[in-house]
């Protein structure tokens, strides 16, 4: 009976300075600005959609590794992110200020009123839950046609976004993929400084225990929807810079494979960290680049894989390059599942 | 405002999809109550079990022996895949979800790659109509309805009046005690999982004749079973058959008013409605 059995956490990781971590993140920030201003085209685009994606995979690795609040929907959030983004370009003169904050606001909203039904919910319920909103909300798209634009999706004219006395357009690549990196920066510490701040601390406290959580005063539902809702935000906003990036979107955004990939990045990367995710987003990009040009069927691969890491490296690459900085899903407490909910 | 044979055709029609639904959530919900296995891969067997009675059609001229040859075929193919390939990550809901979404990638992309991706439709095996109330009814629902009722029966016969069957409520039950009263679980997992699958792709069976036959087919009744078994409450065996017959019904009567989509909106409100007030389905105590 391997099921209950719970491994003791391995021994926390040596922590790096503030100091190193600072420079390690310029160095990396640097690099990046580096490739993406003297590199070849083809990897500066690949990079352009690491960057931006990498915002969708750190929100989900603090909503899975920081809260332990696996959802399956997260597509929803995204796919309307980026029809925030494209739609009222194709209808209104609208500058990119306007519709980015709209999908900030609107990825909030969204989640916030999904996240009251989904986040009450045991594990089971709250993963099957999540992913029937995601799956109703394509479904829906997919009808509404004259808004969505269905499978065929919609694009825009993306305007130049205004920043002070400058004008930076997304038709001009060298300062698109700095604006991208500009952005992937930013929320990368605003996540950085969340999970660091007193509320990260008491996701914390709840994913290790959420009935200790629940005994020590703290309001366990109220502090998984804020998680919820700002995750949802940022998710949104990554959908949306998707959109902008590709100046189309489409109801596939909101499909089931947009809500399994988040979870495969941060599952290769790394549960229970923040650069892990990126590390996974890029390897999976990377991967998909590649082989998706080789084989059709590469998603064959991609399920071998999924089960294969899932069984033999749960821990992720953070966890073989820092042994113990990640949580490992398998060795998870089960959830009490279906206690009393049997017939007779 | 539609005739009421209309809406009367589109419930009676709801309510023998309902069956066949019941047929696959009843499946996952087995799967659950035992292994804590979310089974993304459901679905596609049910898919699998609609491609084989073609391929038996194509071969035979009927689908009937299907109905024989895929519950068996996948059922046996089921049994080693749990032991082995899923196992490992029973009881971690969220881990099985992803393994068998992996399983859920590799089916339909083997079926894609050997199978193509146009959709086929077979013939009903049965050719007449059924006048009921002054309203005609393909003959073909029917009996996949009423062959849906026969499975569902013996179902009910295999998990309450076996010893096979008490084994396995006791495994739901109390996985530990089962275990220290001599009962191989191995075994029992084993089989339920092969059990579970075994009806979705009788499911799969009956359905062929209904819908088209291509490798994403099994997404649509997959959303269906999912929302009823969480609002009949996963593990939950007869609270997942009442809710399947209800919602199916249900979706089927509010299509007469309502687009499908909109109907089908309307039915996942009602399911949120009810997890808001009953977060472990419907006929939890």
């Amino acid at each position: 009976m391997t099921a209950t059995e719970t491994r003791p956490q391995a021994a926390t990781p040596r922590t790096l300075s503030t100091g190193a971590r600072i420079g390690i993140g310029a160095a990396v920030v640097a690099a990046t600005a580096a490739l993406g201003m003297f590199g070849p085209p083809g990897i500066r685009s690949l990079t352009v959609l690491v960057m931006i994606l990498s915002i969708y995979a750190v929100s989900y690795g603090v909503l899975l590794g920081f809260v332990d609040l696996p959802s399956l929907g997260q597509s929803l959030f995204f796919g309307v992110g980026a029809y925030c983004a494209i739609l009222p370009l194709t209808r209104a003169d609208w500058s990119l200020w306007a519709v980015l904050g709209t999908s900030l606001v609107v990825g909030l909203a969204l989640a916030f009123v999904t996240g009251t039904v989904a986040v009450r919910l045991s594990e089971a319920y709250h993963v099957i839950v999540t992913a029937l909103f995601g799956a109703v909300a394509q479904l829906a798209a997919d009808n509404f046609t004259p808004i969505t634009g269905g499978e065929g999706g919609l694009s825009a004219r993306i305007p130049p976004l205004r920043l002070g006395p400058w004008e930076i357009s997304v038709y001009d690549a060298v300062p698109a993929f700095l604006l991208y990196l500009a952005f992937a920066v930013v929320a990368f510490l605003l996540m950085y400084g969340l999970v660091r701040s007193p509320i990260g601390t008491v996701w914390k406290a709840i994913r290790d225990n959420q009935d200790r959580a629940l005994s020590a005063g703290y309001n366990v539902y109220a502090y998984k929807l804020a998680a919820f809702a700002i995750v949802g935000m940022f998710t949104a906003f990554s959908g949306a810079l998707y959109a902008v990036n590709l100046r189309y979107t489409s109801t596939e955004f909101l499909g089931i494979a947009w809500s399994v990939l988040p979870f495969l990045w941060v599952l290769i990367g790394g549960t229970g960290t923040l650069t892990g995710p990126i590390i996974g987003v890029a390897i999976y990009t990377v991967f998909q680049f590649y082989v998706s040009q080789l084989w059709t069927h590469y998603l064959i691969i991609l399920g071998v894989v999924m089960i294969a890491v899932l069984r033999w490296a749960p821990q992720g690459i953070m966890g073989i390059v820092r042994p113990g900085s990640t949580r490992n899903l398998l060795a998870r407490r089960a959830a009490p599942a279906a206690e009393g909910d049997s017939d007779e | 405002m539609p005739e009421t044979s209309t809406i009367f055709f589109l419930l009676v029609d709801g309510l023998i999809w309902g069956c066949i639904v019941a047929l696959i959530a009843l499946g996952l919900s087995l799967i659950f109550g035992i292994m804590n296995i979310i089974n993304m891969a459901h679905g596609d067997l049910f898919m699998l079990g609609a491609v084989i009675s073609v391929l038996v059609f194509d071969r035979l001229g009927s689908i009937w022996p299907a109905l024989l040859i895929a519950p068996l075929i996948l059922g046996i193919v089921a049994l080693p895949t749990e032991r082995y390939v899923l196992r490992p990550f029973e009881q971690k809901p969220l881990n099985t979800l992803i393994a068998t979404l992996g399983l859920s990638f590799i089916i339909q992309q083997l079926v894609l790659m050997t199978w193509g991706g146009r959709p086929r439709r077979v013939p009903a095996p049965v050719e007449f109509t059924v006048d009921l109330f002054g309203v005609v009814f393909p003959g073909y629902r029917l009996v996949a309805g009423g062959l849906g009722l026969v499975l569902l029966g013996l179902l009910w016969l295999v998990v309450y009046k076996t010893s096979f069957g008490v084994k396995l409520r006791a495994t739901i039950d109390q996985p530990e005690v089962a275990d220290a009263m001599g009962i191989d679980t191995s075994r029992i997992r084993m089989l339920t999982f092969g059990l579970g699958v075994a009806l979705a792709a009788a499911g799969g069976v009956l359905a062929a004749p209904i819908r088209n036959v291509f490798f994403l087919m099994g997404f649509d009744v997959m959303l269906m079973s999912f929302i009823v078994v969480i609002v009949g409450g996963l593990g939950n065996l007869l609270g997942t058959l009442v809710a399947a017959l209800v919602l199916s019904g249900t979706e089927g009567f509010l299509s007469a008013f309502l687009a499908p989509v909109s109907a089908r909106i309307v039915i996942l409100i009602l399911m949120a409605a009810v997890v808001v007030f009953r977060p472990r389905g419907l006929f939890s105590s």
